[in-house]
């Protein structure tokens, strides 16, 4: 049986870990298109941890979260390489990891310098598991990075410790709304409610939001009806291998995807 | 146990440590758990530990353990806790089989 340490260094090893794009649209007026993508990690094939939850859950648990989010990134530019230059790149990264590593940006400058990335069009998402917003060293690595030109995005807004106070400490330039409320928003007033204050809020603090989990037609006009432009979901695309992205932006099948939000 | 049990028509999860064992548990519902005693990091209290969690998130879900030395004391503190049966190890597959159904089943009715 393999022993705990050594899970762990598997996971780090090159080839262990591969890269989904979870492409982001801009949607106006009936005509969607390609914007940016999501860089989404998986665990070895066959394993327990293809499943990201229960990867980042069992890093988190190990104390490994920072080497793990290391090398998703480091996988990441290296298999978005160019995919869609010049389109903005999201890479997740655990707010405990920014406390943890204080190499943390300039590892990132490194890596995007290798793979041809301008720091400006690196999009940090910052997953919250523990309140960090108050932590010096946090928000000090926050600084840092803007520093360097790279936008902050804060993940899960209006889930767990993704609330008001993180957005006050961390003053994102993208707000990224939880599936909870963008599921069923259409036929629920409150959620629908709570989408156009979450856009109201992004708009007259600079920011932009993006929604998650866009699944239904219904819920695509919700997003839009809140003023919510960038979507994500498996409506207009699940997440893609690097190939997939590469065919979805070249086929650039809005025809497809315009006859999918008219029907 | 888990090639038998997938060819039983099980689908089944495997978690070689705690931690791995606990990050399934936390981000997927189970309709049985079956926890061996000797697991890599599940010594003593430890496995009182994962056997909390196990109720905490699917308090429906039936427990087996299997452990190659049950004393009265360990039996009585997991029982106190929400397992269901033990096994002693070495335990026959189709022994394994049974108690799983059987404890699924009650858990259905």
């Amino acid at each position: 049986m393999t022993g705990p340490r050594n899970l762990i260094a598997g996971l780090l090893e090159d080839g262990a870990l591969s890269i989904r794009f979870q492409p982001i649209f801009l949607v106006e007026s009936g005509d969607i298109r390609f914007h940016s993508f999501e860089c989404l990690s998986r665990g070895p094939k066959g394993s327990n941890f293809e499943r990201p939850d229960v990867l980042f859950e069992y890093a988190r648990r190990k104390g490994a979260e920072g080497p793990v989010d290391r090398k998703c990134i480091e996988t990441a530019l290296r298999a978005a390489r160019g995919l869609s230059p010049g389109s903005p790149v999201h890479l997740n990264v655990h707010a405990s990891t920014m406390v943890r590593d204080p190499g943390f940006t300039g590892f990132l400058a490194w890596e995007a310098e290798a793979g041809g990335f301008p720091l400006n069009q690196l999009i940090i998402e910052i997953l919250e598991h523990s309140p960090m917003g108050a932590n010096p060293a946090f928000l000090e690595r926050v600084r840092s990075l803007r520093e360097i030109g790279v936008k902050i995005a804060l993940d899960d807004i209006g889930a767990g410790d993704s609330n008001f106070k993180m957005i006050l400490d961390l003053r994102p330039d993208y707000y990224k709304v939880d599936r909870y409320f963008v599921s069923g928003a259409s036929r629920d007033p409150y959620r629908l409610a709570i989408l156009a204050s979450i856009a109201d809020l992004s708009r007259k603090l600079g920011g932009v939001v993006i929604a998650e989990g866009v699944e239904h037609v219904d819920d695509l006009e919700a997003c839009r009806a809140s003023g919510i432009n960038l979507v994500q979901g498996y409506l207009l695309s699940p997440p893609l291998t690097g190939k997939g992205l590469l065919r979805l932006i070249e086929n650039r099948n809005e025809a497809f995807l315009r006859d999918e939000i008219s029907g | 146990i888990r090639d038998y049990l997938d060819l039983m028509g099980f689908r089944v999860d495997c978690a070689g440590e705690r931690e791995e064992a606990e990050a399934l548990i936390l981000h997927t519902r189970y309709d049985l758990m079956i926890l061996d005693l000797g697991l890599t990091g599940v010594h003593g209290r430890e496995g009182f530990e994962v056997i909390r969690l196990i109720k905490e998130r699917s308090p429906q879900c039936p427990i087996v353990l299997m452990t190659a030395n049950v004393t009265p004391g360990l039996e009585l503190e997991s029982r106190r806790l929400g397992a269901d049966h033990f096994l002693q190890k070495p335990a026959p597959l189709s022994v394994i089989l049974r108690v799983a159904n059987t404890l699924l089943e009650k858990a259905v009715s």
